[in-house]
């Protein structure tokens, strides 16, 4: 059986037992990232080991998390801290393929 | 939430956490062992997918942890284990702040003493484009694999220097998602005289992982640094180059890895004292990185260590092997993972970007330098560098190297990024939950004198 989350509101595919940060890595692994810091810096996987704190996204009813440490699961639902609004546009860099 | 009432903290599950709160807790104290991640493991042993497991973590390693398992459980009346659970801080008066990661609520202990176990993290060199989504650190895409059981989709390079870097790319390898190139700084086959000394099965991983990467024809090129990283519209473009000569790579994902370091920063210093408040020692790599093999007997050395300040007068005796072997091994694997051209930041162009999370460059602070006799703590504070989210865990190294450099006077770490709590991000939801444990905690106080 697949499991799914919601990152943007759109359906993911995730592996149990991974890391958020790796199912969002796999969709946005280049371009836009994870969107974009309250400080402005393009997020995204970097340390993979919570030290850098460059994936933080936010999960509903959390708030913002280090996604590299929370466990992904079904019907989580992600949104960036804030949606790039320079650089590429974030639909066309994520991979559409899942 | 009540203040829990334990005799010592182990912050980290790895093997060096591990083989800590065995010590301790076969002694007859009570432990709290904390780990971050989801289970205990650590970096080696974290909860590895079952499909790849044989494939990612040696032999004699899987051993090792069953067995330091195994003796855990039998200790399980003494120690309380908590997963994702981050230490937040030590405060002045003693008392541990930590957080469940899922639930965000924030808890007070107050132990008698605390071992820091927390690791090591990567040395990660400065590159024009580093800070671009896509460009990891070549530990994560480990992590990755070991996670979900597959290697990350696209295609990789692998920079950087030592032998982690070599495992990793034999890794994606044996995955199926080899690597363009892995792009060593070192020329490591030249150093046979150091090799020769290394124990057996460091050189049995080494000529596995190579004899890997040559099955499959995955190019390893020694003594080459990457140069530059761009972002074009499908990817990055990394140059690469040896000195003379350039080569260009189209990827989706760059790796990067200049060796390990001591994940310590923040952390109080050790404490051997009690005097001076909780007793405090750090273990494993988070003490020095002697890698892996060496992780849980630094464990039990360092139980060992807090047992003999806690008044136990044959504790150093009965958990203290030697560390010696491990220390030489590191140091010939230093060697010959020497970098051919030295890791200066000297030749990288100023709008280099050095603190990823405030996004100040090398020029930022080259111009903060020519003024003489500038301070860690003004470039901190004016500068912002080690200001931001990471407390200068990725450019600390960098920036206390180049003022060294101009400056010729060596700084300490924690001049730059100091030991104050919290030493890990908290919010204000957690901070409002702990609001209402006040009473809890001057209680606590009381009780103990203070």
């Amino acid at each position: 059986m697949k499991h799914f989350l919601y990152w943007r509101d759109r359906k993911i595919a995730f592996v149990p037992g991974e890391m958020l940060a790796y199912t969002l890595f796999r969709e946005c692994r280049g371009g836009a990232g994870f969107g974009k810091s309250l400080g402005g810096q393009t997020q995204g996987l970097f340390c993979g080991i919570g030290a850098c704190q460059g994936c933080l996204v936010t999960l509903e009813g959390r708030g913002s998390v280090e996604s590299c440490l929370t466990p992904a699961r079904d019907g989580m639902r992600v949104q960036p801290i804030q949606e790039l609004t320079d650089g590429p546009s974030t639909t066309e860099s994520c991979n559409d393929d899942s | 939430m009540m203040t829990v009432d334990v005799d010592v903290i182990v912050v980290g599950g790895g093997c060096a956490g591990v083989a800590a709160a065995c010590c301790i807790a076969e002694s007859g104290r009570s432990v709290m062992l904390c780990d971050q991640a989801p289970s205990l493991g650590g970096a080696i042993h974290r909860k590895v997918a079952e499909e790849c497991g044989a494939l990612l973590v040696s032999k004699d390693l899987i051993t090792g942890w069953r067995d330091l398992k195994s003796r855990l459980d039998q200790q399980s009346d003494h120690v309380e284990i908590r997963v994702s659970t981050i230490f937040v801080g030590l405060d002045s008066t003693g008392v541990a702040v930590i957080k469940d990661h899922i639930t965000n609520s924030a808890q007070y202990v107050a132990p008698k003493a605390m071992v820091f176990a927390t690791g090591a993290y990567e040395n990660i060199k400065p590159v024009p484009g580093w800070h671009y989504p896509g460009v990891t650190t070549a530990g994560a895409l480990q992590v990755h694999m070991k996670s979900a059981g597959t290697p990350p989709k696209g295609k990789v390079l692998l920079a950087g220097s030592g032998p982690l870097l070599l495992a990793i790319a034999a890794q994606l390898t044996v995955l199926g998602n080899a690597p363009v190139a892995v792009v060593e700084s070192a020329r490591p086959l030249l150093k046979s005289r150091h090799w020769l000394g290394l124990p057996l099965p460091f050189f049995r991983e080494a000529f596995s992982y190579v004899t890997t990467l040559w099955a499959r024809r995955v190019p390893w090129i020694c003594g080459a640094d990457v140069e530059l990283i761009e972002r074009t519209e499908k990817g990055l473009a990394v140059t690469v180059s040896n000195g003379k000569r350039e080569v260009n790579y189209d990827v989706d994902i760059v790796g990067l890895h200049n060796g390990l370091r001591e994940n310590n920063i923040g952390l109080p210093a050790e404490n051997l004292d009690p005097a001076d408040g909780v007793l405090v020692v750090h273990a494993g790599d988070c003490h020095a990185v002697l890698g892996a093999r060496a992780a849980s007997q630094s464990g039990s050395v360092a139980a060992g260590r807090l047992l003999t300040a806690m008044g136990d007068p044959h504790a150093e005796l009965s958990c203290s092997p030697a560390l010696e072997s491990h220390t030489q091994s590191q140091a010939k694997l230093a060697a010959i993972f020497s970098p051919v051209r030295p890791l200066s930041l000297e030749n990288l162009p100023d709008e280099t970007i050095l603190c990823r999370c405030e996004q100040k460059s090398i020029g930022d602070l080259r111009e903060m330098l020519v003024t003489r006799g500038v301070s860690a703590r003004e470039i901190k504070l004016n500068g912002r560098f080690g200001m931001g989210r990471c407390q200068g865990r990725f450019c600390g190294k960098w920036v206390l190297d180049l003022l060294d450099e101009i400056n010729g006077e060596p700084r300490k770490m924690e001049e730059l990024s100091g030991r104050r709590w919290p030493v890990r991000p908290i919010s204000i939801g957690s901070l409002t939950g702990l609001g209402q444990q006040q009473d809890v905690r001057k209680l606590t106080q009381t009780q103990s004198g203070d």
